[in-house]
Formats: C-alpha cells, sequence, structure tokens
C-alpha cells in the first residue's frame, strides 16, 4: 500500500483553490454591487487581515528590526502581489514552512491554529490567483490530434487513422487536451503534417485505372477441419477491379500460403464442440506484447499483408440451436462470474451468439488484434452473411514484407457472446465460410475522388477547373470562403506544380498538399484582432468553434451555409444549431473527450489491478467502465437532465459486461443502454462508476487519498497545494507491521503537522469511499463482501468528519451532502469545465467570471444539461476573440 | 540559383518576426558541406524516472540492493543493483551528491524536464536547451542527422512530466521518437528508390511547399494579436527548420548513404516486450554512431511518475507493479529493476566497447550520460549518475566519486561540454568544472 504517490502526482502548476478565491476574483474584476448580487458564499481574505499575524509572529526573526534575519529573509519586505512582485518564490517557502509546522520555531509562542490557517489560506488564494491572471486569453491554437485526425478525414472522404504517428498532444492541469498552450509545434511534426497531407491525397484522389483485387473464399474443410479450403472467387459484375489473376495455394505458383491458425481443439478440458459450433470466446491476454487468439475461434493466417485501402469481410454464420434440457440449477461448479450473474437472474433465453471478427497478424509471442467494428447479433439459425469493412491503415500489420509464420497477417472470427463460467447452455455459433476482399472498391474512381475533382462536366479549361478545385478544397479546409488574392496565390502554386507533374491529378494533389499543411488549416484562427477588428468571432469563425467544442471536427454544410449568411450569430439560430449538433451522433465525441479528460478516465488504464484478487477483471470489463460514464453524460444530455445526475443518479448506462460485474439483470449484448437503479444497488452518479473507482485505487484496494484528491478537484474545483518538498513517507511497511486499516493508516498520517493541514481537507472525502473495493464493487455486504473477506480481515470503515463538522457513514451521505451544501460549487465547477474545454484554454480571470455568471442563470433552468451547453455557446467569452 | 535570394527572405521575414532564432548556426547548417572532421566526439544521455532503490542502512537489502555502492573511490564493490556493468567498472564512474541546485526543493517528478537543461523552474516550468541540443547546434551540421531523440513512450509528455528528457533553444520539448522501425527507417533508409533527378525534383517540391507555408503563415501572423502571434511563432519557426532540414538533405543528396546490414538489428521489438525494446533503442544508437549518421542522442528509457507505457516495464517483467508503483514499495524488487536496467546499459556499452573504429574503441570517444533526477522517488538530490566512456575525451575512470555536500549537476554537463569542444562559458546553474572526473 502506498498512501503517498497521489501527492507527487501534482502537477507543479496547479490550478488553486478556484472556489475559494472565486468570490475575491469577482471582486477584482468586477464592479462590487454585481459581484453582492451574485451572492458568492467565499470572502476573500484581504493582506490587511494576514499582514499583523505574520507582524505578531514572525517579524521578530524575520523583520525590520533584526540586524540579520535568519535565512537571510525579511517577510516585511516581501511583495503581497505575486503577480507582479517578485517573491512568490519566497511565499511559496513560507507557505511550505507554515504546512510543515516548523515556523514558527518550537523556542517561539505557538502560533494558534486559526492564524495558521487564514495564513496558508491567503497564501493560496494568492497563488490561485496569479496563476490564473498569467493564463493567456490566446485563441489561436493548433487542432489536437483527434481534431486533425477527423478534419482529415471529413476534408479527404477516406477514413485513415491520420495521427497515429503524430505525437501525443499535452494535457493541461485541468485535464483537458485541447489547451493551445500545450498543443506545441516542432519541426519533426511539421514534416510529419507534410507527409501525411501527401500520403492522404494520393489515397483521395487516384490515377489510372483500378488496382487487382483479391478475393477469397475460405472454409473449413469438413472432413478434416483443420485443414482449410480455399477458392479464388471470379470478379463480380457490378465491381471494377480485376481479380488477382491466378491463385495457387501450393507449389511454385501459389499465391501466398494461407493456413488455419486455430485448428479444433482436442485438448482436455479445452475441447471444442464435436459439431465445430464455436463456444464463447475471447481474446486472451499474453504476458508480453501480444494476444491469443480467442480459444474457440475461425481463425486464418496468411503470407500476404494488406496494407492499404479498404477490405471487405463476409462472414457465413448461424446460431446453433441447443436441443438440450436445462440441467437443474446449482449443478455447474460457480465461481464469482456464475454466482453474480445468478443475482443478477439473467434471462437465459435471451442469450444469442455474437459475431466478432479481427484482424491483426502474429508476432514472436502470439498475436495483436484489432476489432473491425462492433460484434454483430447472429439470431437466425439458418445461415446468412454477416458484413464487416474497414480500412487496413488502422489494423496491426506485419513488420515485415513478404511476412513469415512468426509474422503473418491474421484474421480472427469468433464467438463473443459473454462467458459465463459454468453455464451449461452457452450460445453457440456456426461459421460455413469467410470471404475477403481487398481492396474492396465500390466505384472507380472513388467517391474520395470525385468529391474533390468533381467531374468537369462544364469542359472548363484545365486552369479554370483547377481554380474551382482548389477554392471548393480550400474552403472547407480553412472552414472559411478564400479571399481572391488567397485563392491567387493557391493558383500560382498550382501553375508551378503542374509544370513539373504528369497529371493535372498529381499538381492538384501537390497543390492541396499545401492547404493540408497550411497554419490556416493545421489551427483555429481567431481571426483579426486589435483596433478597428471587432471583439467577437465572425460567423465562420463562431461556426468553427462550434463544431470543434461538440463535434472535434469542421462545421457542416448546415453551419457553413448560415455562417455565409451571416446568420449563425443570431441567438435564435445559434440556439437551435446547439440543439441540433447535440442530437447528432457526432456529439458523441464531446462527451467522449470531454468526460475521460475532466473525470481522469485514463487513469484506469494506468492502474495494475491484481488479477489474483479481482480474477473477473479483464480488458473488456475495463473498457466497459470507460464507457459507462462516456454514456451517462451523453444520456444525462440526450434527455436533457439536470447536472447534478452526476453527483447521484438513479440511472446508470451498462452494457451486459458491466451489468454483470455491476449485478444488474436483464441486460444482454455488448451495446449500452439505460437502465434504472435500485438502492439496494449502491449505484447512482459517477461516484459510483466502476472506471472511477478503479482508476482511484491502487489495483489492490480503494486509494481514498486518490478518491479525496479527485472529489476536490473534479466536482468542486477545490484541489489544495502541492505538498512540501521531501515530505516524510508514511512507510507501508510500518502500516503493515502494526496491522493498520487505510483509514487508521491515515488518521496516523494526518497526525504529522506537515500532512494534517491539507490531508484533514483530502481524506475524508475518500475515506467514504471505502465501501468500494479496486474494482469498483460494493464491498459492504453481498458478494463484494466476501470477496473483501477474501483479501483482508478488516472491516469497512467508512465513516468520516467533512471539513465544517458534518459526520457521513459512507458514500451515500457523501452525495447526499455534496448535493446540499456544495451543491453551488459543483454547478460552477461543470461550468468551468466546460468553458474552459470549449474555448481550448486555461480559463483567464474574465473567463472565470464569465462561468460563474452562468450559475445563477443554470440554477434558474433546472441545471439541464442541454442548457447548460447553451449557456457556454451563448456566453460572450465563447463568441469573442 | 535563386536560393540566396529567398532565403534572404527568410531572414528578414524573422527578424521582422522579432524571433530569437539563431540565424547564423542556421546558415552554418544549411551551409556547411559535408566534411571529414578529426575523430568525432559523440554524446548520449540515458534517463529513467523514479529514482532508485536506496535502502535505509537497517533494512536487511540495504547490503545488497542500495543503488550506490557501499565504498567510496577505486575500490568499490558494486551492489547487486549495479552488478551487471562490473565488467564495465574501468570505462566508468559512478558519482553521488549530485544535482540541480534550484530543483533541490521541488517534488523530483520534475526531474526529466531539468535533467538535462538544468533550468530552474521554481516559479514556471519555462525550459532551457538541453546539453544534448547545445551540442547538436554545433556538431549537427557535420552529420546527416543532427540529433537523435528518442523514449520508450515517445512524444513530449506534458510539462512537468515529460517523455522526452531533450529541450530546443526556446525550452520546448522536443517531441521523442519511439518507434524502432521508422527511425531505423528515417536514419539509414533512402527516402524514396527514385533516381537522383527524380529526389533533386521532390525537394524542389520541398521546398516550394515550405516558401509557400512560410508566406502564408506570415500573412496570418499580421492578422494575429499578441499572444496569438507568439503560438503561430512556433509554427513559424518549425517551418524555417523544416527549410533548413531541406537543405541539408540537398547537401546530403550527394552522398552516399551508410550501408547497414538490416538483419543485424531487431526491429521487431515493442515496448510491451521491454528488454528487446530497450536493446534495439541501444542499437539504434550504437548504428547511428558508427556510422556517423548523428554524434548526439538522448534516450528515455522510463520516465517520471507512472507516466506512459514505460511505467508498465516492471509489471511486464514480473515485479508485480508498475514502475512509479515498485518506486514506493518495498527495496528488492525496486533494486531488481535497478538491476534490470543496469543489465540493458551494459549491454549499449558492450556494444560501444566492441565497435571499433580506426583502431580506437567507439566507446573512448562517446560520453554516455545515464543515471536519473531523483535519488528515491520525490527527492531530488543525490542523483544516481554514471558517466562511461569517453576515454580520448580525457575522462578518468573507474572510480565512485561521493558528494556529502551536494554538488552542482551543471558542473558535469559543463565538463562535457568543454571535452566536446563546444566553447560555452556555462551551463545550467553550474558554479565550476567538475574537474575530478578528468584528472
Amino acid at each position: 500500500m502506498t498512501i503517498l504517490p497521489c501527492l507527487a502526482r501534482i502537477r507543479c502548476r496547479l490550478p488553486l483553490l478556484l472556489a475559494m478565491a472565486g468570490g475575491f476574483l469577482l471582486a477584482g474584476v468586477v464592479n462590487p454591487a454585481r459581484a453582492e448580487k451574485e451572492a458568492i458564499p467565499f470572502t476573500a481574505i484581504p493582506f490587511s487581515k494576514v499582514a499583523p499575524i505574520f507582524e505578531k509572529h514572525c517579524h521578530s526573526c524575520h523583520g525590520k528590526d533584526v540586524e540579520k534575519p535568519k535565512g537571510d529573509l525579511r517577510l516585511d519586505k516581501l511583495d503581497p502581489d505575486f503577480l507582479h512582485g517578485k517573491d512568490e518564490a519566497k511565499w511559496r517557502e513560507v507557505l511550505d514552512r507554515l504546512n510543515f509546522g516548523d515556523m514558527p520555531p518550537e523556542d517561539e509562542p505557538a502560533m494558534a491554529a486559526e492564524d495558521r490557517e487564514i495564513l496558508v489560506a491567503w497564501l493560496v488564494q494568492e497563488r490561485r490567483r496569479a496563476a490564473l491572471a498569467r493564463n493567456p486569453a490566446a485563441h489561436f491554437r493548433r487542432l489536437t490530434r483527434r481534431e486533425y485526425e477527423l478534419s482529415m478525414q471529413e476534408l479527404l472522404g477516406v477514413a485513415i487513422p491520420f495521427a497515429g504517428r503524430l505525437p501525443e498532444d499535452g494535457r493541461s492541469p485541468e485535464g483537458f487536451r485541447n489547451n493551445g498552450e500545450l498543443l506545441r509545434m516542432s519541426p519533426l511534426q511539421y514534416e510529419m503534417y507534410l507527409s501525411i497531407a501527401e500520403e492522404g491525397l494520393a489515397e483521395a484522389i487516384v490515377n489510372g485505372d483500378p488496382p487487382e483485387v483479391h478475393r477469397y473464399r475460405i472454409a473449413r474443410k469438413s472432413d478434416k477441419p483443420a485443414e482449410l479450403d480455399v477458392t479464388a472467387l471470379p470478379k463480380p459484375e457490378d465491381r471494377p477491379g480485376e481479380s488477382f489473376k491466378y491463385f495457387k495455394q501450393e507449389g511454385k505458383d501459389k499465391a501466398f500460403r494461407i493456413w488455419n491458425l486455430n485448428p479444433p481443439s482436442k485438448e482436455k478440458g479445452k475441447e471444442s464442440p464435436a459439431d465445430g459450433s464455436l463456444l464463447p470466446s475471447v481474446i486472451g491476454r499474453h504476458s508480453e506484447a501480444a494476444v491469443k487468439v480467442p480459444q474457440h475461434s475461425f481463425s486464418i493466417a496468411f503470407h500476404r499483408a494488406f496494407r492499404k485501402g479498404e477490405m471487405l469481410i463476409r462472414v457465413r454464420a448461424a446460431r446453433v440451436e441447443d436441443k438440450k434440457e436445462q440441467p437443474p440449477e446449482g449443478e455447474a461448479k460457480e465461481g464469482d462470474q456464475a454466482a453474480k450473474a445468478k443475482e443478477a437472474k439473467p434471462d437465459r433465453a435471451a442469450r444469442i451468439p455474437m459475431l466478432s471478427v479481427a484482424l491483426g497478424c502474429t508476432n514472436m509471442h502470439g498475436a495483436e488484434l484489432t476489432l473491425v467494428g462492433a460484434p454483430l447479433r447472429v439470431e437466425d439459425t439458418e445461415y446468412r452473411t454477416y458484413e464487416f469493412r474497414v480500412r487496413m491503415e488502422s489494423m496491426p500489420l506485419p513488420n515485415i514484407d513478404p511476412p513469415s509464420d512468426r509474422n503473418a497477417s491474421v484474421l480472427s472470427a469468433w464467438n463473443s457472446a459473454r462467458i459465463i463460467k459454468g453455464e451449461s447452455d452457452p450460445p453457440r455459433l456456426a461459421i460455413e465460410w469467410i470471404e475477403v476482399e481487398t481492396p474492396y472498391i465500390e466505384i472507380w474512381p472513388p467517391v474520395s475522388h470525385t468529391a474533390i475533382l468533381f467531374p468537369n462536366d462544364k469542359n472548363l479549361p484545365e486552369p479554370d477547373y483547377a481554380r474551382e478545385v482548389v477554392r471548393r478544397f480550400a474552403t472547407r479546409a480553412y472552414r472559411r470562403p478564400l479571399a481572391p488574392p488567397e485563392l491567387d496565390r493557391l493558383l500560382q502554386y498550382w501553375t508551378a506544380a503542374r509544370e513539373g507533374a504528369d497529371s493535372i491529378e498529381a499538381s492538384l494533389r501537390e497543390t492541396l498538399s499545401v492547404v493540408l499543411a497550411s497554419p490556416q488549416f493545421l489551427s483555429l484562427t481567431p481571426g483579426k484582432t486589435g483596433p478597428g477588428a471587432g471583439k467577437r468571432l465572425d460567423d465562420h469563425e463562431l461556426a468553427s468553434r462550434l463544431a470543434y467544442f461538440l463535434w472535434s471536427s469542421p462545421p457542416d454544410a448546415t453551419l457553413m451555409e448560415l455562417a455565409d449568411k451571416s446568420q449563425l450569430h443570431e441567438p435564435a439560430v445559434l440556439a437551435r444549431e446547439t440543439r441540433r449538433m447535440l442530437a447528432d451522433p457526432k456529439a458523441w465525441r464531446f462527451f467522449e473527450q470531454f468526460a475521460e479528460q475532466w473525470l481522469e478516465l485514463d487513469r484506469l488504464q494506468r492502474v495494475t489491478v491484481s488479477r489474483s484478487k479481482y480474477p473477473e477483471f479483464n480488458d473488456d470489463l475495463a473498457a466497459s467502465m470507460r464507457l459507462e460514464t462516456m454514456h451517462f453524460l451523453a444520456e444525462l444530455a440526450r434527455s436533457d437532465e439536470s447536472i447534478f445526475q452526476i453527483l447521484d443518479s438513479d440511472f446508470t448506462c451498462v452494457n451486459e459486461t458491466l451489468a454483470a460485474h455491476y449485478g444488474i439483470a436483464g441486460v444482454i449484448g455488448p451495446q449500452f443502454r439505460r437502465v434504472p437503479l435500485e438502492a439496494s444497488q449502491h449505484r447512482g452518479g459517477v461516484l459510483t462508476h466502476a472506471a472511477i473507482l478503479t482508476g482511484l485505487s491502487d489495483g489492490n484496494d480503494g486509494h481514498p487519498i486518490k478518491r479525496g484528491m479527485w472529489v476536490l478537484k473534479n466536482l468542486l474545483d477545490d484541489l489544495p497545494p502541492p505538498p512540501p518538498p521531501n515530505v516524510p513517507e508514511l512507510k507501508a511497511s510500518e502500516v503493515k507491521a502494526k496491522g493498520l486499516s487505510i483509514t487508521q493508516a491515515l488518521a496516523m498520517h494526518r497526525s504529522s503537522n506537515a500532512c494534517n493541514g491539507c490531508h484533514k481537507k483530502i481524506d475524508p472525502w475518500g475515506i467514504a469511499f471505502e465501501e468500494y473495493d479496486a474494482v469498483g464493487n460494493w464491498q459492504r455486504d453481498g458478494l463484494g463482501a466476501e470477496i473483501r473477506r477474501r483479501r483482508t480481515g478488516q472491516k469497512v470503515e467508512s465513516a468520516a468528519e467533512l471539513p465544517g463538522g458534518t459526520k457521513i457513514a459512507g458514500l451515500k451521505d457523501l452525495q447526499t451532502e455534496l448535493i446540499r451544501s456544495r451543491g453551488d460549487d459543483f454547478r460552477r465547477t461543470v461550468l468551468r469545465k466546460v468553458l474552459s474545454y470549449s474555448l481550448g484554454r486555461a480559463l483567464t480571470l474574465q473567463d472565470l467570471e464569465t462561468a460563474d455568471a452562468l450559475a445563477p442563470v443554470l440554477k434558474e433552468r433546472g441545471d439541464r444539461m442541454g442548457a447548460l451547453i447553451e449557456l457556454v455557446v451563448a456566453s460572450e467569452a465563447f463568441q469573442s476573440k | 540559383m535563386s536560393q540566396s535570394s529567398w532565403q534572404l527572405d527568410r531572414r528578414t521575414l524573422l527578424r521582422g518576426a522579432g524571433l530569437a532564432l539563431a540565424l547564423p548556426w542556421l546558415e552554418a547548417m544549411a551551409h556547411a558541406a559535408p566534411t571529414t572532421p578529426a575523430r568525432p566526439k559523440r554524446f548520449c544521455a540515458f534517463f529513467f524516472g523514479n529514482g532508485v532503490a536506496l535502502p535505509d542502512k537497517k533494512h536487511a537489502a540495504f547490503q545488497d540492493w542500495h543503488w550506490f555502492p557501499h565504498e567510496e573511490g577505486p575500490d568499490y564493490k558494486f551492489t547487486k543493483s549495479l552488478e551487471p556493468l562490473e565488467g564495465h567498472r574501468s570505462d566508468m564512474t559512478i558519482i553521488g551528491g549530485m544535482s540541480h541546485a534550484t530543483s533541490r526543493g521541488l517534488v523530483g517528478h520534475n526531474t526529466a524536464d531539468i535533467w538535462l537543461s538544468g533550468a530552474d523552474i521554481r516559479e514556471n516550468l519555462n525550459n532551457s536547451i538541453s546539453i544534448d541540443q547545445l551540442i547538436a547546434r554545433h556538431v549537427g551540421n557535420q552529420t546527416r542527422v543532427p540529433s537523435l531523440v528518442m523514449s520508450s513512450s515517445g512524444g513530449t509528455g506534458s510539462k512537468s512530466r515529460t517523455t522526452t528528457i531533450s529541450f530546443d533553444g526556446q525550452g520546448r520539448a522536443i517531441p521523442a521518437e519511439s518507434s524502432p522501425r521508422a527511425i531505423f527507417e528515417r536514419l539509414f533508409e533512402r527516402p524514396s528508390e527514385g533516381d537522383h533527378a527524380a529526389r533533386k525534383r521532390a525537394l524542389a517540391s520541398g521546398k516550394r511547399r515550405v516558401d509557400f507555408l512560410l508566406d502564408d503563415a506570415k500573412s496570418l501572423r499580421n492578422r494575429l494579436g499578441q499572444p496569438d502571434q507568439q503560438r503561430l511563432d512556433e509554427f513559424l519557426q518549425s517551418l524555417s527548420e523544416v527549410e533548413s532540414r531541406l537543405l541539408r538533405t540537398e547537401d546530403w543528396l550527394d552522398k552516399a548513404m551508410p550501408e547497414v546490414d538490416r538483419t543485424k538489428i531487431n526491429l521487431d521489438v515493442s515496448p510491451k516486450g521491454p528488454t528487446d525494446f530497450i536493446r534495439t533503442m541501444f542499437d539504434l544508437i550504437a548504428l547511428a554512431f558508427e556510422t556517423d549518421t548523428t554524434r548526439v542522442a538522448t534516450y528515455q528509457i522510463a520516465a517520471e511518475d507512472g507516466v506512459g507505457i514505460c511505467d508498465r516495464f516492471p509489471a511486464i517483467i514480473g515485479l508485480g507493479n508498475g514502475h512509479h508503483g515498485v518506486s514506493h514499495g518495498e527495496p528488492v524488487p525496486w533494486g531488481k529493476y535497478d538491476r534490470y536496467l543496469a543489465e540493458q546499459y551494459s549491454y549499449f556499452l558492450d556494444r560501444l566497447a566492441r565497435t571499433n573504429e580506426g583502431g580506437e574503441r567507439l566507446l573512448d570517444d562517446t560520453i554516455s550520460l545515464y543515471g536519473s533526477g531523483t535519488s528515491t522517488t520525490h527527492n531530488a538530490r543525490n542523483y544516481p549518475l554514471i558517466v562511461a566512456g569517453g576515454k580520448n575525451l580525457g575522462f578518468k575512470h573507474g572510480r565512485f566519486i561521493k558528494h556529502t555536500e551536494e554538488r552542482s549537476m551543471g558542473d558535469l554537463l559543463l565538463t562535457m561540454l568543454h571535452r566536446l569542444d563546444i566553447p560555452v562559458r556555462s551551463f545550467a546553474d553550474n558554479a565550476s568544472e567538475f574537474s575530478e572526473i578528468v584528472g
């Protein structure tokens, strides 16, 4: 157990206590009458209040009357203006000393605890204010990797993972990846943009005849299931591209080797059903850089790497009906999974096989596999053909060419219905054959080509045609109409490129690649500022900001049209468009990223969950956990419910995997859906989401400090300062030797002066979470309690006293208390987070004012999620440069 | 050729934009013909985060798993933590009690940022140039590639938890490369199979493109307010560097690529299999040095504070926890990870020691710095450091040099710079030379 590492995780440049400083900040920039009206419940601490305390306790050693001040520090000379003065570092030292408790020294009169608290609060408040004031009000920012990829895909009309080799974007202290301050540019990165643009255009805009196409059908030989029947298929009438001319599996003309990677197993305990049907299976984990193909699967390996273009995979499959009688209950040996499933009483008749397909390659240790699309339900007992399509660029491919057995291409198809241990009649899937066609070309030239190089029906002369192609493309890329001189320059460029190019296509590819590497495409630019230019975004800039906020991609035709007509800024139009965008499936990108970055869902990936303590934990469950919180926020928006549901809710969003983990009955299949919650399930609100609870654990047990810090930082915007340097460690060995529970260990930790100042504000919030274990199981009673008994003999201790004196027994009380007494803080926090994400920057003092001023309005509008987004979009900050 | 005129344009533009760009240096890089200098001198640095196991005297593991030896001077004995380096005793020096002065009070997780720069980040996280980039500025034009910047996680990471240890002249993190295959291809494979003329054409079109984009950025700049201009300037600076790289490529165009036997390197690796991965990264540096493709390389083996895929290395090799977790746990698994890393580093030193270059060992012309920016987790003092190689540059080895009073790491870095003939008066927060290691 490690108690302290969370402290070290705190970034150096912290967002300091927003909530604490809130009122003070407002007073500084808004007229006092308005600040008063908004009734901010926090009073700022003026310097005049702390100065006498410093004088009383410190000046005898660090004051003007001392000949040689101790440590060469004169407190009376320090500039209380952290922002403009030069003494912020020295004030930090003062803060650390106070937190440490070693000043004033023991032989001097002791400082009253209240005095110490006031000093600390003032120091924290001033640091926060200085940090906020330093945040630049810049709007120019590079697109994030995600935004760049989506923009490229929309512009070029090909679903290639363009951002794959770009470096990861930095994360702001608030957690957001779209903060312009961290979206850097380097020569290496610019070179990548240049080459990605070229390669992307080469895929989108084609020359000449369609390429040869591989078309094969692969079936298991019914008499020898370990062997394969491979047939080359003729070119279908309706599709371009000659079929690969010859095919021979063996001999010197052989096209390439194809073999059965996963012949039916005869190994005892792992036998494949005699009829060749597939039992539910999962991709297994391998210790090294590899996975194992699912135990029961139809897996093909081949000596050919299809690296580019689309692949069409057709699977002939059927559900295998079970004719056996169900055995009596309880006959099978039951693990935790089965027990939970029983607790959840699943509808056994509804169990349907799921067809999953993955592509990848073998490697030295096993395989690398990536799912192709979503699994499909196979309900029909008659054979039917199920189709999957995928761009090969997004699949793991063999490194070498031609591939070898150790590094070959893999296609795997299996039954991905959830495995329930001890289930006597699992759903079964039969696969008759698999067909692959690659590259899959529907028409030639492809749609991506004709969308950019539109058919020249009017027989425009080449330069006029080029001008129109470039104009249309650049208008979409720059997300605004081009001024004539801009277009002229691009045309000059095209003229020069045309001289050296073999075809008009090549010259246009070269010209458009410049557009795709222009800062005007790669970044969001706020347009002209300064005297003469307005503060407001023009309609096209507004369209971009809105589109990247909610869709992470460029404005669509509707938005562009409204911008062209200068109507988008009209409040009614803007509100209507915002609602339309939120209802669009593309809005998922906002919920996905905002949820992940705000609530730090990525922590889940960084925790190594103990497989021995939590055997039911696996990659599939982890992935489902992460999605729950995203779907939950999206659902709140979809049904336009109160943001307070985030703190506690009577529903959540689960799929079969997660429902089984939570013990919720009747949820079948991998897709997420809304389910009502009962009190006995001990779920509701993101605090009970398994992603949060697991991400804030150490993999063995819950981690109260992480959990407490998380509440303060993300829900209340109230993060304590970082720990003083070289803080003493709480020794895990000592804790173990004394047989302390986590709660007791924390109490011991707080007995140190250096720690108590902050930890008394952190720990109580986290202790309430002790009712949930390291993977989010409720562990007070029921199955979770059993799992806990196996792990530790200690009782669950979740009672705590919150700062302010409220006593709580557990998480439910904590949720109630958050809503009751910290509701205003929470509302403000959510507004700040959404505004910060929407602007792509750390909030400035003025932004903060904007966000906080929206709080009463949001409250009036029932704190609805839709209102929240609309208010942010309607705010001056959102619409200003 | 109209080359000189548009170069002038660039310069005028940059001056107009008020950029603090070292133009004489760019110019030097753009025009330096590939020449054959005297013996090449190389520099490489290897960083791992979270410090090392230093169990307390009373702890049972103290004797065996204390990273620093228990004896000072030439007669020290390796503990189990560094034992794999035993064979390199006469080629290396272990240094204790060294740190960057301004960072000693900070939470040590910041130190990947400043390990090679020594920047004062107490007030904000503005970094300064790292030693490798300073060296590359001076010698980068003499090789095809000015410097290699690599890490196991790749990219830059966020400030204070960077996944790179190299920073440019403006103190900006340089994204580290993490794909051995991509690095290999960039270093040793021809960019295209086309003939010479086609490459010239490609280069011309590349220059036309960058030229256009620089103008584009410039006109955009005029439309922006001040804070926005500063951000666009990164685009401008990046583009002018891309441009100077193109010019350099032009210079190198007629020079043959080094012959590298692809079968001698295992590119079929992933950080999920750390041993092979780390060794291949080392191989790439060794290959780049052997072929004189570059003379400067950094590799962040493991980031600070549980950041990135490298945090999982100890878990993958069976030590039961992530790197950050291990560094907060018991000394023995932690020490075992120290030993694991020492084994990998020993592999690299072996390789440099085996490589012969004109009768000299490559190792003797190479300064290799290895270590962390914290002694134990969070404690940014007493960095565990090993300097190896560079005998031909005057480095004297075979000892454990222990300072009981903290000594500035800037001293060590400055001494390295001087031995590499980099004419600077000071670096980082140094006060003097670290003469112990060179005399």
